[in-house]
């Protein structure tokens, strides 16, 4: 097959939906994925499904480039200065979510399973859509501050419980797994991923201590994110949790954040483009007609989860009043970890055929019109952009 | 093992093998073909000769990239008044060494006259990506530099032209077609005025889709899909890649009036799909392509090596470039890689007969160019004043 020419036509129509999307005041990143959906299988399958499959290495690049940046969120000093505030608020307002979405979903009859993984799903928040929304509109302030390292948290936590839920479905899946087994599992899947993505994240920021030049850098960033995301798929592992703690340890132990982010600059946008293009393709609208239900009350169930959660779990924090009220509305945007998440769920878990997926991308398309919206909303309310 | 890794190992490789090269004062084209070689099916073998294939796109796609980028050297105003002495330059190199190479294989070698015409003109081509590397890794600047990229980029379109009429030539002589010889010497004229075609197409839809555009990162995916776009093109009409990519960098450069954002977004993207590239490459070297070298493969390099460099000296003479030009060019021309290469399995295909005593002639001669070639353009740039040591040391 000829990959050139696909390739760059993907990359070259997902950017004119990308602009399109603008025209009409909406973030570009819907254009991405709406474009995707019309060439994709279920539309005009120019972009067929051997074609997806064959470019996969894109989507892990793009959600090793996701990973890392989320990671390097996680400073310590966000822990110090705004730890116990900002614990409070993300743990409470996930769980609630989760709760919420899977409780809904599970009552409309769905198997437990397929709720269970959809209530964590829910729990992202999109780290890409919210930064350069922060960027875009060149906020300063306490509110975009908190912001940043509380949809860190959130994605971390989401990923964690993400690890310890598809890890006890596994074992009801194959019955004869006792429940010490199932413990083994999960902390030999969360540790041996936190491990291993320590160790690539000292050997970057020896490397980085070395001051080297960007290009150098950035080959290296790749290399060492590619190598993470092949262990995580040899072993089994979660590899947004192996890049985001690579992610995190450097962000902790050198203070130059500038060069890694200077670096993923250079191409992060051209693999973005084709990993969202290329997610919208593979939406299935047949199915996506078939849920419709399940789709409105996963929506309703995140919405009320994020709003509802924030407020109530901020209650037992110190945030002034105004904050506290507008905080759920700024963590509703979903789009890049979501979808890389619902993938690595179809894989494990095949027999939920595309259902997962179909309502993830769905809710993504939903929350990457309004979310942004909602995010500048609360911005405003706050004061934080004129 | 994952593939993934298997990226991530080259890319790896390619930095370690930087690495070294520079601290031997090497290119670092050099590391990264040596890094390859070392990590390929010659000796660890952790890189296959089947994912090797599997990364093709890669490969075309920064061969591209290269050529887009000597496309920018392509200005009319100064292409009209170095352009003739530039041609004839190329010609003169080109032909010299299709002649030293036939008269060494067919008179001294006695190989037959069919492997002769065939193997002299594939003899012509040279690796654009290499010296083009070590150009740019040194920032070298002046007349040689200035020279050698168009020189390399027509020498494709003559080398093309040449092994079209020599592949005609011995399938006539051979009976194998019923085509007549003016038919099949359409081929390659087609080829060429083809890929030129669609090079200044997609040039021209290039500046007319970045006309506006003042956002870097959407000129970077705009110039990098029509890179792609462009690899694409040339593969699904057979054209060559080299040409077209070029034609499209050099279109833009004539027409629009800030080219230069184009190339300079684009070199933000480049240098990891480089590495990879190169690494690759050193990869698909087969060292026991030198063994089976013999008598004929030592001829054959030393016959190509004479006729570059000589005829270089006397074209350069003749059109009256400098003394510096004289000495030095036929050094950087040397390197030889993916052209030769495809050649060669065109012969495969066409004349299976001759390929068995071609093939591996044309694949020892490319290891030995592709090794040593990026060190002696090196050399020659330094000796020709054109590298500053000290300002690229860092």
């Amino acid at each position: 097959m000829n990959y050139p020419l696909y390739i760059g036509i993907i990359l070259i129509i997902g950017l004119i939906g990308g602009k399109l999307a603008s025209r009409v005041k909406l973030p570009s990143v819907t254009g991405y994925i709406l474009i995707g959906l019309v060439l994709g299988p279920s539309v005009t399958n120019i972009i067929t499904k051997e074609l997806i499959q064959s470019v996969q290495f894109i989507n892990q690049l793009a959600l090793g480039i996701l990973a890392i940046s989320i990671g390097m969120e996680l400073h310590r000093y966000v822990f110090r200065k705004f730890g116990r505030t900002l614990l409070i608020v993300a743990l409470g307002e996930g769980f609630l979510t989760f709760a919420i979405v899977s409780t809904l979903i599970y009552l409309l009859g769905m198997p437990i399973a397929v709720s269970l993984v959809l209530g964590v799903l829910s729990m992202t928040v999109s780290p890409s859509t919210v930064m350069s929304i922060l960027k875009e509109y060149k906020t300063k302030g306490k509110f975009s501050k908190n912001l940043a390292a509380l949809v860190a948290i959130e994605n971390l936590n989401c990923i964690v419980v993400f690890a310890v839920v598809t890890a006890i479905l596994l074992a009801f899946k194959n019955a004869h797994i006792t429940g010490v087994a199932v413990a083994i599992l999960i902390i030999k899947e969360i540790g041996l991923a936190v491990a291993i993505g320590a160790i690539s994240g000292l050997i970057l920021a020896t490397v980085i201590k070395k001051r080297p030049s960007n290009n150098k850098f950035l080959v290296l960033l790749l290399g060492v994110i590619l190598v993470n995301t092949g262990i995580a798929q040899i072993l089994g592992l979660a590899a947004l949790l192996l890049n985001m703690t690579t992610g995190a340890v450097i962000t902790n132990l050198i203070n130059r954040k500038q060069i890694m982010k200077a670096a993923l600059n250079m191409v992060e946008l051209p693999i973005f483009v084709a990993f969202l293009t290329l997610a919208g393709a593979k939406l299935d609208l047949s199915i996506l007609l078939s849920i419709g239900l399940i789709e409105i009350a996963y929506i309703i169930g995140r919405l009320s989860g994020k709003i509802g959660g924030t407020y109530i779990f901020s209650k037992l924090t110190d945030l002034p009043n105004l904050t506290r009220k507008n905080i759920g509305l700024a963590l509703t945007p979903q789009a890049g970890v979501v979808i890389g998440l619902s993938v690595i769920a179809e894989q494990k878990f095949p027999e939920m055929t595309g259902v997962v997926t179909g309502i993830v991308l769905t809710g993504v398309i939903f929350f990457e019109v309004v979310g942004p919206l909602l995010l500048k909303r609360a911005l405003i309310n706050t004061n934080e952009i004129s | 093992m994952n593939l993934l890794v298997k990226i991530a190992i080259v890319l790896l490789t390619g930095i370690i093998g930087g690495k070294v090269a520079k601290r031997l004062q090497l290119p670092n084209v050099t590391g990264y073909l040596a890094g390859g070689l070392l990590i390929g099916p010659s000796f660890i073998h952790v890189i296959s000769d089947i994912d090797i294939t599997s990364f093709t796109i890669i490969n075309e796609v920064a061969l591209a990239a290269i050529a887009f980028s000597i496309g920018s050297e392509f200005h009319l105003r100064t292409l009209a008044k170095v352009g003739k002495k530039i041609v004839v330059l190329t010609l003169y190199q080109a032909f010299a060494t299709m002649a030293i190479v036939f008269a060494t294989c067919f008179f001294v070698l006695g190989q037959s006259f069919q492997f002769s015409i065939l193997i002299c003109t594939i003899a012509a081509a040279t690796a654009p990506a290499a010296t083009t590397m070590v150009i740019k890794q040194y920032k070298a600047k002046g007349p040689l530099t200035q020279t050698i990229l168009p020189i390399v980029a027509i020498d494709d379109a003559v080398c093309v032209m040449a092994f079209g009429i020599a592949m005609a030539v011995s399938k006539i002589m051979m009976g194998v077609s019923d085509l007549s010889l003016f038919q099949m010497m359409t081929h390659p004229v087609v080829e060429i005025i083809g890929s030129l075609g669609a090079g200044a197409l997609i040039g021209v839809c290039l500046s007319f889709l970045i006309r506006n555009t003042r956002i870097n990162d959407e000129i970077l995916i705009i110039v990098l899909s029509i890179v792609i776009v462009s690899a694409g093109v040339a593969k699904m009409f057979h054209l060559s890649p080299i040409l077209l990519s070029m034609m499209v960098g050099a279109t833009i450069t004539n027409i629009m009036p800030h080219y230069k954002k184009a190339f300079k977004s684009l070199s933000n993207f480049t240098p990891p799909v480089y590495l990879f590239f190169f690494t690759l490459a050193g990869a698909s070297l087969h060292i026991d392509a030198l063994a089976s070298l013999g008598l004929l493969g030592a001829g054959y390099v030393i016959a190509r090596a004479v006729g570059k460099i000589a005829g270089s000296a006397v074209g350069a003479k003749v059109t009256g470039y400098s003394q510096t030009i004289v000495k030095y060019l036929g050094l950087t021309l040397l390197p030889q890689a993916g052209v030769a290469i495809g050649l060669a399995m065109t012969v495969r295909k066409q004349l299976p007969e001759i390929a068995d005593t071609l093939i591996p002639v044309v694949l020892g001669g490319v290891f030995v160019y592709e090794v040593f070639g990026p060190v002696l353009a090196k050399i020659a740039l330094h000796r020709a004043g054109e590298i500053d040591i000290k300002r690229t040391a860092k």
